[in-house]
């Protein structure tokens, strides 16, 4: 990306993922592509990839959970964890079993 | 991403993640870091609200639109353990997700205990909707887990005057010690001598508490602050029109109407949930809804407008009245107004008809003042007339807080009442609200009415000995702080608070205060319901609900009256008092109904048990034997004559514009600091109360249009002072397109001292609203 976001993977730390469910009522963000932030389609909270999901306006209680990303040998990318609690699940494992 | 088997046992994240990357510039502004909830730990629900868990009703304290929420209370470690289904049961776009923020640890008889609060999805009023203010209702309770560990517990005196240490001490002795002083004060200068500011939305009890103490007790009529009068008063240019400056819609009216006329108030950030319930629910966002956004600022709802079908109309600060006015022009000019509506439900439009067809509110002549084009007036006035009878007009401080507010709020009361907006699904001409309502009964002062530049003007001729400041911050809150605090820190302070601040720091006395879910509060939202939120965990330390100190202090002071044995006693004494009020009578909603009523309260006025949902209203008349509040029952258009001679840059109580002060500054409320900011950042230790709220707004920011800032030469991130004729206060320059040049805007009542726009502000008041300018001229430089 060159340059980095903490929590970020690949040689420059800039490849980054999130979940896509707004921490307000659960509705999809999307990447606005004017301003490069992801904003909620519903109740306009907006989030800034560029800072680690941080929400910066409206509703939204939390920052959007990150995912945590790992990169093997062959340069394929694993969604390997997620750094908060996505909106309606009871926990970040999966059936039962934490996932790092 | 790749490895289909590997991924695919994780469908969860494939669906949930979005990729994204972007250039990572950041712009200068102080940010946190969000590192700290990086980490990919395992969070999950610790316990879940058990069968057995308390249960409460109870409404945010925050807006004017209360949300509902719902409160369980539980023994730690005896809720429901998440099981392994992924996905608690919730349907998706309702706020009962138990987000892990809505739960904490507290104390309750001694136990620990779980508190959650949830948004009700019962809810009418909020849509089952929250705001982010609502959000960290649990996080703001009292807890030693919590940073509101700070909460005062003690009451404290400095017993040998100003020089001496804030020590505490007993109720009794603090109690002894108040009266005393006060007593002393009143013998020697008279009961003017002694004054309070206090705040509207603190609660039923407690604002009749101090009302009745102050002009029925010691009979001083030297009162103050974000309230008193404030229906009457504040919104006097809307009284003055319809009779009253109550709130007269009803929530469901954003999802009912076909166009907004919003001025002055950034709904979205202020009124949330209603703002969604237009944008979704009501669908202005597929066009379903219009919106004719008047506003000095390129704000987000400013977009939705212009997505909507409707229009932005980017205004000078302070012309307001003149675009009413032009609006006007047009629609009487054309025959665009609801001529049925003026002939059965009005007076005086012949004066509104003579005041607005001057040429001096044409469109191309009101465009040199507002800036706004006039082919842009002419298309909203024929929006308007489009949509007449189906319009909400709204609009609130960001027109009212002026030396002119009460010609703004004329020209719009009048301009949606010509159309008939009133008492309809979906139509209203009405402010829109901004915190709760908190004051019924107001007994008149003995000494006439007072108000906050009645103060002013009293503590410049050293005629006021001591101030009580009581639910409010009025080292935050008081205009010109840069000249009053000096002179109020020598006064005798007596602060009620329920933390330690920059006022508490200067005080004779600090009084500890009981809260919001400590005991049962009363306040009614802006579409008219009345709530109990309910008391549901106990105070810290020795903390008392404000009214319980006013009644311990009006016995020692020897006044009779003040026996209440619990607060649902003084709301029956209230809710006599409102008997026949046209706007506001609960006289016959008792305590019982309250408490049975949920979530959703119980709307006013209430008459033969039944709630009138929409003022000047058919049903209005029908119930109250009149439409509007004026005695004929009509709306009246004739203080339209206000606007014949108005010039809003020549008012004599308007500061000017110079080249030594060169900017109109301008302000705004910030979503996530609410009030003073007091669950938001704490001034008298200087530590974030909410966080991850603060961590949004770190600091007080000024936004400047580029060219100004190319001007001043500063960037964005660059620390400026904003100095003004009366003071300077400091904040973190934005540069960026939300003004227009010559415009710039900060957060009014940022809670750090240094930032507080109040340092800047002037005392010079509207005659009529006594209100404050909040348009100050300014110069901006580096520091």
């Amino acid at each position: 990306m060159g340059c980095s976001v903490e929590g970020g993977i690949g040689a420059d730390k800039g490849i980054v993922a999130y979940s896509m469910f707004c921490t307000h009522l659960g509705c999809a963000v999307e990447l606005d592509q004017a301003s490069g932030m992801l904003v909620c389609e519903c109740h306009q909270s907006i989030y800034d990839p560029k800072q680690s999901g941080k929400v910066v306006e409206g509703p939204a209680p939390n920052n959007l959970p990150m995912i945590s990303l790992e990169i093997d040998k062959n340069g394929d990318i694993y969604a390997a964890g997620v750094a908060g609690l996505i909106y309606g699940l009871r926990n970040n494992l999966l059936d039962g079993e934490e996932v790092r | 991403m790749s490895n289909e088997k590997e991924f695919s046992r994780r469908d969860l994240l494939k669906v949930s993640a979005a990729a994204a990357a972007g250039a990572c510039v950041m712009n200068g502004m102080p940010v946190f870091a969000a590192g700290k909830f990086l980490e990919a730990k395992a969070v999950e629900f610790a316990e879940l609200p058990p069968a057995h868990a308390e249960t409460y009703d109870t409404a945010c304290r925050y807006c004017h639109v209360m949300c509902g929420y719902k409160v369980y209370i539980w023994p730690k470690g005896t809720g429901l353990k998440p099981d392994k289904a992924k996905f608690y049961p919730v349907e998706k776009m309702r706020g009962d997700w138990p987000n892990p923020i809505f739960t904490i640890e507290a104390k309750k008889n001694g136990k620990d205990v779980l508190i959650m609060i949830v948004p009700d999805n019962k809810d009418v009023a909020s849509g089952s909707n929250y705001s982010v203010r609502g959000a960290f209702n649990a996080q703001s309770l009292y807890s030693e887990k919590l940073p509101t560990r700070i909460r005062l517990k003690k009451p404290m005196i400095r017993r040998g005057g100003k020089t001496s240490p804030l020590v505490e001490v007993s109720w009794d002795e603090a109690i002894g010690f108040c009266a005393d002083n006060f007593q002393k004060i009143i013998n020697q200068y008279g009961p003017d001598a002694i004054g309070a500011v206090y705040g509207d939305w603190g609660y039923l009890q407690n604002t009749h508490a101090l009302l009745k103490w102050l002009f029925t007790g010691i009979k001083s009529s030297t009162l103050a602050g974000n309230g008193y009068l404030f229906w009457g008063d504040e919104s006097w240019g809307l009284a003055d029109v319809v009779g009253a400056g109550t709130r007269s819609f009803t929530a469901e009216d954003f999802t009912k109407t076909k166009l907004i006329f919003c001025a002055g108030k950034n709904l979205k950030d202020t009124g949330s949930s209603w703002y969604y319930q237009a944008l979704s629910t009501g669908g202005m966002n597929k066009g379903d809804i219009k919106m004719i956004l008047v506003d000095p600022r390129r704000i987000q709802m400013a977009e939705d407008a212009e997505k909507s079908g409707g229009l932005f109309l980017q205004i000078k600060p302070g012309t307001d009245a003149i675009l009413g006015a032009s609006l006007m022009h047009v629609l009487v000019m054309h025959d665009l107004y609801d001529k049925d509506f003026v002939q059965r439900h009005t007076t005086g439009f012949d004066t509104l008809k003579q005041t607005v067809l001057n040429s001096r509110f044409a469109p191309d002549n009101a465009e040199k003042i507002t800036g706004i084009p006039a082919a842009k007036i002419i298309a909203a006035a024929e929006m308007l007339a489009k949509h007449k009878g189906q319009t909400m007009v709204l609009f609130e401080k960001g027109i009212m807080h002026q030396v002119v507010g009460y010609e703004n709020e004329v020209a719009y009361s009048a301009m949606g009442i010509i159309l008939g907006n009133a008492g309809k699904p979906g139509a209203c001409t009405s402010r829109a609200g901004g915190h709760p309502r908190g004051t019924w009964a107001d007994p008149p002062a003995p000494n006439g009415a007072s108000s906050m530049r009645s103060i002013c003007e009293k503590i410049d001729k050293g005629e006021i000995k001591s101030l009580w400041a009581y639910i409010s911050n009025i080292y935050i809150q008081l205009p010109n702080l840069s000249k009053y605090k000096p002179q109020i820190d020598k006064m005798f302070l007596v602060v009620n608070e329920i933390y330690p601040t920059d006022t508490t720091a200067a005080a004779d006395v600090v009084f500890p205060a009981a809260t919001w879910g400590e005991w049962n509060t009363i306040q009614a939202s802006e579409d008219r319901r009345l709530h109990i939120q309910q008391g549901f965990m106990e105070a810290p330390g020795d903390a008392k609900p404000d009214w319980w100190i006013v009644a311990q202090l009006a016995k020692r002071m020897g006044l009779s009256g003040y026996d209440w044995k619990n607060e649902q006693e003084i709301y029956d004494e209230v809710r006599a008092q409102t008997k026949g009020s046209f706007t506001s009578d609960i006289s016959e909603i008792e305590w019982k109904d309250l408490m049975k009523s949920g979530t959703n309260g119980i709307q006013f006025p209430y008459k033969n048990r039944r709630s009138i949902s929409r003022l000047y209203s058919p049903e209005t008349e029908e119930v109250m034997g009149r439409r509007f509040k004026h005695d004929d029952g009509k709306a009246h258009l004739e203080p339209v004559k206000a606007l014949a001679d108005f010039d809003p840059f020549n008012h004599p109580l308007r500061d000017k514009i110079t080249n030594e002060y060169p900017l109109w500054m301008i302000m705004h409320r910030a979503n996530e600091i609410w009030n003073t900011g007091y669950n938001f950042y704490n001034n008298g230790l200087n530590v974030p109360l909410t966080p991850n709220l603060y961590e949004r707004l770190p600091e007080q920011t000024v936004s400047i249009n580029p060219k100004d800032a190319r001007t001043i030469g500063v960037k964005s991130g660059d620390w400026v002072a904003l100095n003004s004729r009366n003071g300077s206060m400091k904040a973190v320059a934005k540069v960026n397109g939300l003004t227009a040049p010559g415009v710039v805007d900060v957060m009014s009542l940022y809670p750090k001292t240094e930032s507080t726009p109040n340092m800047v502000t002037s005392e010079k008041a509207d005659p009529k609203l006594a209100e404050w300018d909040r348009m100050v001229p300014v110069n901006i430089v580096k520091v």
